[in-house]
């Protein structure tokens, strides 16, 4: 008995390394004419239905399989292009009606889902009112608003009847189910408006400029009502009924998502018949399955150290463009210490920007010296002339404000792990040292997961933080308005409560100016502003980063971040 | 006998009906333990700012209510079948584990097999030769094993195995090139062996060697320790003295009294060693990329996301409750001399 | 009265001086040769961390190179990434898991014991309850356990601590326990309880010595697995804030930045927990050798 149990053991051990030998040999390492394109991300999906996605891969999923109203050019530069509509809505075109408030959608025809049903401008309205309107909920078994119809707030009626469906939920309810019934069928009379089979009208509630860009956005993308039901989240990713190049075929979380050629497309077909998404847990992983060619193109998130080494692998072609992600640190300008401007001009002085770029970086991002990132228009380098790194500057500013080398001035400095990469950590570690060196100020660190943190800040708990911004619009207004403009309660949602009466107008003003110079002027002094009061230290600007084989070409880095697979072939 | 019989079914009846009480208690220090989390789901969904919509997102998740209804109604849920939804990819939590349940028991079995293997060998090297260096060597080998981080060592045989010597992949169940095979139990291995993809199979196995050996190796020094101790403790026994008195071939009497006896002990520990087992599986599995349960948590953890994590905890409990059981009552069948 | 007081004296210093000699005595078995390695090891660790700021030649979070440098004569043990020196972080880090094991171990030890103690010469309902307790607790896996604890309680050494302890209590309470209902059995303490001593009392005076002999044992086996814990803990991002120098957390920052290009990064404080965690075995191992014979013998006489 005993002995038999031991052959057959030992039997079992030895066929399955015979058949691990055998695998290793048979199975064919890389195929001579490769036809299925390998990416590999260390993103990760949310919810995927299209009008309450907003999460950068879930998003990423979409563009690829979805016809949105516009599109970003190709050239990466982040101009818009039609792609269901015939043309970008302008004042030029009629496009957008000269007061402003109405964008005339005029509609490709022949335009289809993957199981053939029309996109025309029903469609167009089913899917606006569809992001805009509160949806049942699978998950909490109620009824919600889409996390992204914030952005559609600008709709007429939009904001009437998110105001109206909060004041239901409030506690207690300060508007009735009636009133939301009432503001509900206001919107959906007012806000879009179906003039024929291949033309839509927007109507606008104010005058926002940004709505163009919000066209290219996927939560307006025209849905396929088979699938998606006005009043029910469908969170499924193979419910995604395809518009675009691709379709989904093949979604296991957490391993792989398959996009096949969706044959229906109107437009280009996609270069490669097959992409294969691999997901990785870590940047480690996504970097090991890079080095070792079992995936084609690595994608979010390298590590700057695995970019550098695989940079100079000779199989790999390594590219790194501009990213609109700024990072900077926040102060608290309400509470002591930091409502002392000289406080935060001295932290300004003892910041090393070259220091954390090129040693936690490796020269992979840029210094930032602005709130305006690099190449926008209004960017002003203001920080660099005021704050070089100066710490006697510092110690000056330190000493006149009350400490010495035995009243040092201790702080905590916030980071959350997670958020913005695995570099998080290092660039707190080397903040705290920077600061230390002044010999006046004693520097701790503490973290806390997003979640957390975001409360934490909001709350006024942390002086001094590390924070992102990814953009929702490439303007320079998102990059001012909601940072310094107070009286919109901007600087309270960022923890800051800077206060500045003259920069909130300045701040409207620029929003309102047509000519070019004279919004330039606006933005300009804005800025000086920025740099004389320090509410926040820009660091520095993001990079995005892809490594792919020398066998694949195509590959678009694009401004707006969209991550084309349909442009990517073999060679 | 029949007396032995009715012993062994109250035996497992009374055993069973201790699986409520345990899961009780587990669910509800499960649920205390996360609702008195300060990280708030809603802020994590939520970008740098939109705070206006937080209280209206919370209140529609009933995050706003008490939290001992929160309970109740977690309870009934549960009761229900209904593990709720993740916050983020707004899927049942149910069907996410059901998914993923299959990934981590085909690197359980694995690993447990190679920790079985090694470490019985690792056992009866250091039992037969007591105090002599072979015994000093597994020992300490043994030692080494099941006292390194285990994700320390997995990166160490990812960096040997598979980017220096490039024998192996670095992560995942398969080549991203080859099709997921039909599902049928959700084990890689056994459906393309069950629908004849011998390539498949082949990849899937490939696959399995660095992660099931990572996880195998640290356990199969716990093996070691145990199947050393109960050997030397049989080969004291009566009987094997009795055997080694009659002339009994050393060799025989190694494997066929102390090795069998050992073993018994062994086998009933098997249970116990599962919890230390899902442990480095959440280890091991964010370091191969193998999107089982242990993923999954470690997804969930960082991202606060409640449901997702309440879902897999009760999963876990569920299945170690149920391995425990299922395996106490399999040593007390097999062994008379367990009975309580 | 008298003499039961006596024997239980006479039982006690004989034990303590049993033990010695046994150590002692031992130290030219395997047995013993593994608990004095273990012990020097364990030891030394001790002394570095203690005295950490002495024989660290850099601050162990400044960045004293611009990049990684291999190990040389300036750094020992290189520099990594951001440029600390790795041999002073090496060196400060062993004071988070001996600090962690020590908090941990005694909380534990505070909790678990006496409920063991009170849950095995009770027993009854109470002794029911606990056990179902502790064994739902002990069943679960300890990493998973620990990393939803963690999660709730945030960063720290003493967060993470209290996390370990609440995953190793049902350890000390269980060995513990048993080993009292064990030792309950026995004809001293039923003597005793003929006679009608407080209770208190014979739970101190006769229970409790021979039980805390295997107080040791649990402690070297628990300690080395909770310096994993905590480094697991730290890999999955739940450990200790970035400027207080901890090896997990360096094997994780390393690994997170790709360490192929510096492998001094990672694999040092990787061999510092294996040395710690592997000495700490050696301890149990050997201890288990000693005692248990030892215990064994007084159990069939």
């Amino acid at each position: 008995m005993n002995r038999r149990n031991a052959i057959i053991v030992s039997l079992i051990v030895i066929v399955l390394i015979v058949l691990v030998a055998v695998a290793y040999v048979y199975i064919p390492r890389a195929p001579t004419t490769p036809t299925v394109l390998v990416v590999g991300t260390t993103e990760r999906e949310e919810t995927m239905d299209p009008s309450d996605s907003y999460n950068y891969f879930s998003v990423n999923m979409l563009q690829n399989t979805m016809a949105t109203l516009l599109t970003y050019s190709q050239s990466g530069d982040g101009t818009l292009e039609p792609m269901l509509l015939t043309e970008v809505p302008t004042a030029q075109n009629g496009g957008i009606s000269s007061d402003g408030l109405t964008y005339t959608l005029k509609l490709r025809s022949g335009a289809t889902f993957e199981d053939g049903t029309a996109i025309d401008a029903d469609t167009i309205k089913h899917s606006i009112d569809r992001a805009v309107g509160a949806k049942f909920d699978a998950a909490s078994q109620q009824d919600r608003l889409a996390v992204p119809s914030f952005l559609l707030d600008a709709i007429d009626g939009a904001n009437g009847y998110v105001t109206a469906y909060s004041g239901l939920t409030k506690d207690p309810p300060t508007h009735t189910q009636a009133e939301v019934d009432a503001a509900w069928a206001n919107y959906v009379a007012s806000g879009v408006e179906v003039v024929d089979a291949t033309t839509a009208k927007i109507h606008m509630g104010r005058v926002w400029s940004p709505m163009q860009y919000l066209l290219a956005f996927t939560s307006m993308a025209p849905v396929n009502p088979n699938n998606y039901p006005a009043d029910e989240f469908v969170p499924d990713p193979l419910e995604i009924s395809a518009s675009g190049p691709y379709q989904l075929s093949v979604f296991v979380s957490g391993e792989r998502a398959e996009l096949v050629r969706n044959t229906r497309f109107f437009g280009t077909p996609a270069a490669v018949e097959k992409v294969v998404i691999r997901f990785y847990e870590t940047d480690a992983g996504l970097a090991l399955a890079m080095a070792t060619g079992e995936i084609d193109v690595a994608y979010r998130n390298l590590h700057p150290q695995a970019f550098q080494l695989l940079s100079v692998d000779a199989r790999f072609k390594a590219e790194q463009g501009d990213s609109p992600v700024i990072r900077y640190l926040v102060f608290n300008s309400r509470d002591p210490p930091f409502s002392d401007v000289r406080l935060r001009q001295a932290l300004a002085y003892a910041v090393d920007r070259g220091q954390i770029v090129k040693t936690v970086f490796l020269d992979t991002t840029q210094p930032l010296y602005s709130l305006i990132p690099r190449g926008m228009f209004g960017h002003e380098d203001v920080f660099q002339s005021a704050y070089p790194r100066d710490l006697a500057r510092a110690r000056a500013l330190l000493t006149a404000a009350g400490y010495s080398e035995a009243n040092k001035l201790a702080i905590t400095l916030w980071y959350t792990p997670a958020r913005y990469g695995t570099t998080e950590a290092d660039v707190a570690v080397l903040l705290q040292s920077q600061w230390q060196e002044t010999g006046l100020i004693s520097v701790t660190l503490n973290s806390q997961e997003w979640g957390t943190y975001r409360q934490s800040f909001a709350a006024g708990q942390f002086r001094v933080f590390l924070l992102g911004w990814f953009p929702d619009y490439l303007d320079p207004d998102n990059y001012v308005f909601p940072f310094l403009h107070y009286a919109s309660g901007g600087t309270t949602s960022f923890g800051s409560w800077y206060q500045n009466a003259t920069l909130d107008q300045l701040i409207e003003l620029q929003a309102q100016q047509s000519d070019p110079t004279q919004r330039a002027q606006t933005l300009s002094d804005i800025q000086d502003a920025l740099a004389a009061d320090v509410p926040y230290i820009p660091l520095w600007q993001t990079a995005q980063q892809v490594v792919y084989k020398k066998s694949v070409t195509g590959v678009i880095l694009d401004d707006s971040q969209f991550f084309r697979y349909f442009t990517i072939r073999f060679t | 006998m029949p007396r032995a019989t009715s012993s062994l079914r109250a035996y497992v009846l009374q055993r069973l009906a201790l699986t409520v009480p345990m899961m009780f208690i587990l669910l509800t220090l499960v649920f205390y333990f996360l609702r008195a989390a300060p990280g708030d789901p809603v802020s994590q969904i939520l970008g740098e700012r939109n705070a206006q919509f937080a209280d209206v997102i919370r209140k529609q998740l009933g995050l706003d209510r008490p939290l001992y209804i929160q309970y109740f109604d977690y309870l009934r849920r549960i009761f229900t079948g209904d593990m709720g939804a993740s916050l983020f990819t707004q899927r049942p939590v149910a069907e996410d584990i059901a998914h993923r349940l299959p990934a981590t028991i085909e690197l359980t079995i694995a690993s447990m097999a190679v920790a079985i293997v090694v470490g019985v060998l690792l056992g009866v090297v250091s039992a037969t030769r007591r105090d002599r260096p072979a015994d000093v060597a597994s020992r300490l080998t043994a030692a080494v094993l099941y006292n390194t981080p285990i994700f320390w060592f997995g990166i160490i045989m990812q960096l040997i195995f598979a980017v220096g010597l490039g024998w192996f992949d670095v992560g995942g169940r398969l080549d991203a090139r080859l099709p997921l095979p039909p599902t049928i139990t959700g084990l890689y291995t056994v459906d393309s062996l069950l629908t004849g993809q011998f390539v498949t199979f082949l990849d899937a196995l490939k696959h399995l060697v660095l992660p099931a050996t990572t996880l195998g190796l640290v356990l199969s020094g716990f093996f070691a320790r145990m199947v050393r101790a109960n050997m030397l403790q049989s080969l004291q026994a009566d009987y094997v003295e009795a055997a080694k008195a009659r002339g009994v071939r050393r060799g025989d009497v190694f494997y066929h009294h102390a090795l069998k006896n050992a073993m018994v002990p062994v086998a009933t520990t098997i249970g116990l060693t599962f919890a230390i087992l899902f442990s480095g599986a959440i280890l091991t599995e964010t370091v191969f990329s193998w999107p089982g349960i242990g993923l999954y948590v470690a997804n969930a953890i960082g991202a606060r996301d409640y449901p997702a994590l309440q879902g897999a905890v009760v999963y876990y409990a569920l299945i170690m409750v149920f391995v425990s059981v299922v395996i106490d009552i399999l040593a007390a069948w097999l062994d008379p001399r367990i009975r309580y | 009265m008298a003499t039961t007081t006596v024997s239980a004296g006479l039982l006690r210093r004989s034990m303590v001086g049993r033990a010695l000699g046994i150590f002692w005595g031992q130290s030219r078995t395997v047995a013993g040769v593994l608990v004095w390695m273990g012990l020097v090891v364990v030891v030394a660790f001790v002394v570095v961390a203690v005295l950490a700021p002495w024989i660290a030649p850099y601050e162990p979070n400044f960045s004293v190179q611009s990049g990684a440098t291999p190990p040389s004569s300036q750094h020992v043990f290189g520099t990594n990434p951001i440029g600390q020196d790795m041999f002073s972080r090496v060196v400060w880090g062993a004071r988070v898991p001996l600090a962690v094991v020590a908090i941990s171990s005694i909380l534990s030890l505070a909790i678990g014991a006496p409920l063991g103690l009170v849950s095995g010469y009770y027993g009854g309902l109470l002794d029911r309850f606990l056990v179902l307790v502790m064994d739902s607790i002990y069943a679960f896996p300890g990493l998973l356990l620990a990393v939803v604890v963690a999660a709730v309680l945030g960063q720290g050494i003493v967060n993470v601590s209290l996390v370990i302890a609440l995953v190793y209590i049902p350890t000390y309470f269980r060995v513990i326990r048993n080993h009292v209902a064990s030792v309950k059995e026995e004809l001293f303490v039923e003597a005793s309880d003929a006679l009608a001593l407080p209770r208190m009392m014979v739970l101190t005076r006769y229970v409790l010595p021979p039980v805390a002999q295997s107080i040791p044992v649990i402690f070297s086996v628990s300690a080395a697995d909770a310096i994993l814990t905590q480094a697991g803990l730290s890999f999955l991002g739940l450990g200790l804030p970035v400027d207080i120098p901890d090896w997990g957390l360096d094997v994780s920052r390393a690994v997170q930045r790709g360490f192929q290009t510096n492998w001094w990064s990672a694999v040092f404080p990787g061999l510092a927990i294996i040395s710690l965690t592997t000495a700490l075995a050696f301890i149990s191992e050997g201890l288990n050798d000693i005692l248990n014979p030892l215990l064994r013998r007084r159990d069939t006489r």
